[in-house]
């Protein structure tokens, strides 16, 4: 073989290698080698959400006319550290860290920042920069009144910043456009707490001026911040300097009092590790906020398991429900004069039904569910504060629910109905708050989880991880159930312009899902879909 | 692709296309005088495809854009003229890539068969350039192995699209010019176009469950891009 020959075959071989070279050019996105796992999920307004967290995006499900499937990717900042929907389900906020970019990194930099997903008509999403954070604070808290505000706050957990001020609250206003919003910063008053729960208070009328108000309670003292104005606080410490133990807060509870007077508005204080209630009134003061906390502490004889402000004909009173005493007490917010009501169960929570069990709205008196009972056959009371004073034996009525109720579900559109979680999780019940029935509905296992109609009129309970769907109706308590071919990880019944329809999603693989029909629940029209997330592109 | 990459190729072909350039004056006339390139009864050859698929669509199915394949074709001289020769025949390249989509093993094959005309020119009797067209049609077919499938079944997309290949490329003879089998390695590179095709990926069912099944939509995928072929060729 002579040289030329040899050289063009070397050139040949050069060729082939440049060939190989090139071959191995064109990187996909990573995301492509990320699982698609369906980790969280939020049937909205319009349609269902699904967190896809490795593509930074969230995959929105809009079902349609003979349960078609739109699927829309909406981009969210980078690295989701939380997702909270909007209360009135017609928002969907996510909270992302963003990325700071090291020298060399080919991603670009990235602010933390709060992708609101707006669900209508059509789906419309506004990010905002969060520019004056670099470590993110991974807690969020969406006023549940006017959807107005969002509060981000320290969370623990991993990945947290290396510092941090556990105090440190940030308040954005969502009624203001992206470019214009400012994130203020607030740090609390600490007495040496971490913000545990924050609570947003409808509007009160408050010397100085009606207005609304952040309550924020930490592991040992209470903070209350007009919401409007953060920098206006007042922090109070629940534990006496003479006294060793730090009191926990375990839940408020908020009342305006009379809508005429702005100095009666009341908060209301159950401990986590003593028997005592506390009773903040908020009475007129010549500081900067216009008002200050008055505290009256109570002992209830108990360690209380749930508080609410009640009327009753003998005036306004603060209940406190002490399981350990099988009692309910009446605290006079004004006189700290206390009324044990003995109670036929040692019911743990109380929910006031008044609008539908008792005398309606505006009711002089007011009339309280009790459940959560700790014996198996406690089932729920109504107690009639009416008839408290004096008689207090005679205003508990109980339903004939032979379980122990672990939740109270309401019924969207029909206020006089509760679905009862019953702990056993074999049964629950549909109670009728006007005619005070209660319908029982068993299931043939235990661990199953409900989700509701938001049209109301059907309850959904399925055994995640099986494939059992059942839909019970509301008003007739008649169950049909549904073929279902996967295993199912969530249920959400979504309303969308085109009717109503229930999204079964099932997990595993790319995410599946199945569309019926919620009105006919036919299982002739149903569709079925696969790898709802694959889909790209990806950023 | 880096530019050092795509420089480093066309100064590789460049320097190819030199070898087979025509031969100063004087060689020139003896090549003249012989009875130029030996007409071959027919030319079988063996090689390895790599295309470049830059579509989105293709993503799911491999970590990069190559698509390998591997490639089979038969030719037969059927002109000649001087140093040129015109040549015909039938080609065809077979390939799947696999990967994972979001966790969902994937698959994308690829087999296109092509007849197709080819220029060559022989700058040496032992070494020649050529050029070729090659329409024909591309077959492919897509699969998702989804454990979220409705029926437990894989999902599916087959696609027939027309296609065809333009490209030049280079041949060197290995084997003594004596022998009567002479023996080839050839490089080549061109363009495989093919038209696009909506990837849907559905189940296979029943006709009474297939409005029950929804397909999984990928997007439009373009099976098309430069390509680069390196072969082993066998001439009688």
């Amino acid at each position: 073989m002579n040289d030329k020959r040899l050289l063009a075959l070397a050139l040949l071989a050069a060729v082939a290698a440049a060939a190989v070279a090139v071959a191995g050019c064109g990187d996909r996105s990573p995301v492509w080698s990320e699982p698609a796992t369906i980790d969280q999920a939020f049937g909205l307004n319009g349609g269902v959400a699904i967190v896809d967290s490795p593509a930074d995006r969230v995959v929105v499900l809009v079902p349609g006319a003979d349960q078609s499937l739109r699927i829309e990717h909406i981009s969210v900042g980078k690295h989701i550290l939380n997702v909270q929907p909007s209360p009135r389900g017609n928002k969907l906020l996510v909270l992302s860290a963003g990325h700071r970019a090291p020298v060399g990194d080919t991603e670009p930099d990235e602010k933390p920042s709060l992708t609101v997903i707006e669900f209508g008509a059509a789906l419309v999403s506004h990010r905002y920069e969060l520019t004056t954070l670099t470590d993110p604070l991974a807690g969020l808290a969406i006023d549940p009144i006017e959807e107005r505000w969002v509060i981000l706050y320290p969370a623990s957990g991993p990945n947290q910043p290396f510092v941090q001020n556990p105090n440190e609250l940030v308040f954005l206003d969502l009624t203001q456009p992206p470019e214009t919003a400012t994130a203020v910063a607030h740090t609390l008053h600490s007495f040496g707490g971490r913000p545990a729960r924050l609570t947003f208070t409808p509007t009160l009328a408050l010397p100085g001026g009606a207005r609304r108000l952040l309550v924020v309670e930490s592991n040992q003292d209470l903070s209350i911040l007009d919401l409007a104005n953060p920098s206006n606080e007042i922090s109070v410490p629940l534990t006496s300097g003479t006294d060793s133990r730090r009191l926990t807060p375990a839940a408020i509870t908020v009342d305006d009092g009379d809508p005429a007077s702005d100095s009666d508005a009341r908060i209301g204080v159950r401990l986590q590790n003593d028997s005592s209630v506390i009773t903040l009134t908020l009475e007129p003061d010549p500081g900067t906020t216009g008002f200050r906390p008055t505290v009256n502490l109570t002992d209830v004889g108990g360690v209380p398991s749930d508080i609410a402000f009640v009327r009753t004909d003998g005036g306004l009173r603060l209940a406190a429900l002490v399981p350990t005493r099988s009692a309910a007490v009446l605290v006079d917010p004004v006189t700290s004069l206390t009324t044990a009501v003995a109670l036929p169960a040692r019911y743990q929570s109380l929910s006031l039904v008044t609008d539908v069990a008792g005398g309606g709205a505006g009711a002089a008196v007011d009339v309280a569910l009790l459940w959560n009972g700790g014996a198996p056959t406690d089932g729920v009371a109504f107690w009639e504060l009416g008839q408290t004073a004096g008689r207090p034996y005679r205003s508990i009525e109980t339903v004939g629910v032979v379980a122990a109720v672990s939740a109270v579900l309401p019924v969207p559109q029909h206020p006089n109905l509760r679905v009862l979680q019953t702990s056993a999780a074999s049964e629950f019940y549909v109670l009728d708050l006007q005619t005070r029935t209660a319908a029982p509905l068993v299931t043939s296992t235990t661990s199953i989880a409900f989700s509701m109609s938001p049209a109301g009129d059907q309850v959904w309970t399925f055994a995640p991880g099986g494939t059992q769907v059942v839909a019970t109706g509301i008003l007739d308590t008649h169950p049909r159930s549904l073929l279902i071919e996967r295993t199912v990880r969530q249920v959400l019944e979504v309303q969308t312009a085109d009717g109503r329809f229930v999204v079964i999603l099932h997990a595993g693989g790319g995410g599946g899902a199945t569309v019926y029909d919620a009105a006919t629940l036919d299982d002739e029209t149903r569709r079925l879909y696969s790898s709802v997330l694959v889909g790209g592109p990806y950023q | 692709m880096s530019f050092v990459n795509r420089g480093g190729l066309i100064l590789a072909a460049s320097g190819l296309l030199a070898l087979v350039a025509p031969a100063p004056a004087a060689a020139q006339v003896i090549a003249q005088e012989s009875a130029g390139p030996r007409l071959d009864v027919v030319q079988g050859t063996l090689g390895v495809r790599t295309t470049l698929i830059r579509s989105s669509a293709f993503d799911p199915f491999s970590g990069t854009d190559a698509m390998p394949q591997l490639s089979l074709s038969i030719a037969h001289p059927l002109l000649r003229s001087g140093s040129f020769v015109v040549a015909a025949g039938f080609g065809t390249d077979y390939g799947v890539s696999s990967s994972e989509a979001r966790g969902v093993a994937s698959s994308l094959s690829l087999w296109r068969l092509t007849a197709f005309a080819e220029g060559r020119y022989y700058g040496r009797s032992y070494a020649y350039g050529f050029a070729r067209l090659a329409p024909g049609l591309l077959r492919g077919g897509a699969t998702l192995v989804d454990p979220s499938s409705p029926n437990a079944k894989n999902l599916e997309d087959h696609f027939d699209v027309l296609a065809v290949d333009p490209s030049v490329g280079a041949a060197v003879r290995v084997s003594g010019e004596s022998s009567p089998v002479g023996a080839w390695v050839s490089a080549e590179g061109g363009y495989g176009w093919a038209q696009g095709h909506h990837l849907m990926l559905a189940p296979p069912a029943s006709p009474r469950d297939q409005s029950k099944i929804a397909p999984v939509d990928l997007g439009n995928i373009d099976p098309r891009g430069a390509f680069f072929r390196v072969a082993f060729a066998i001439t009688y």
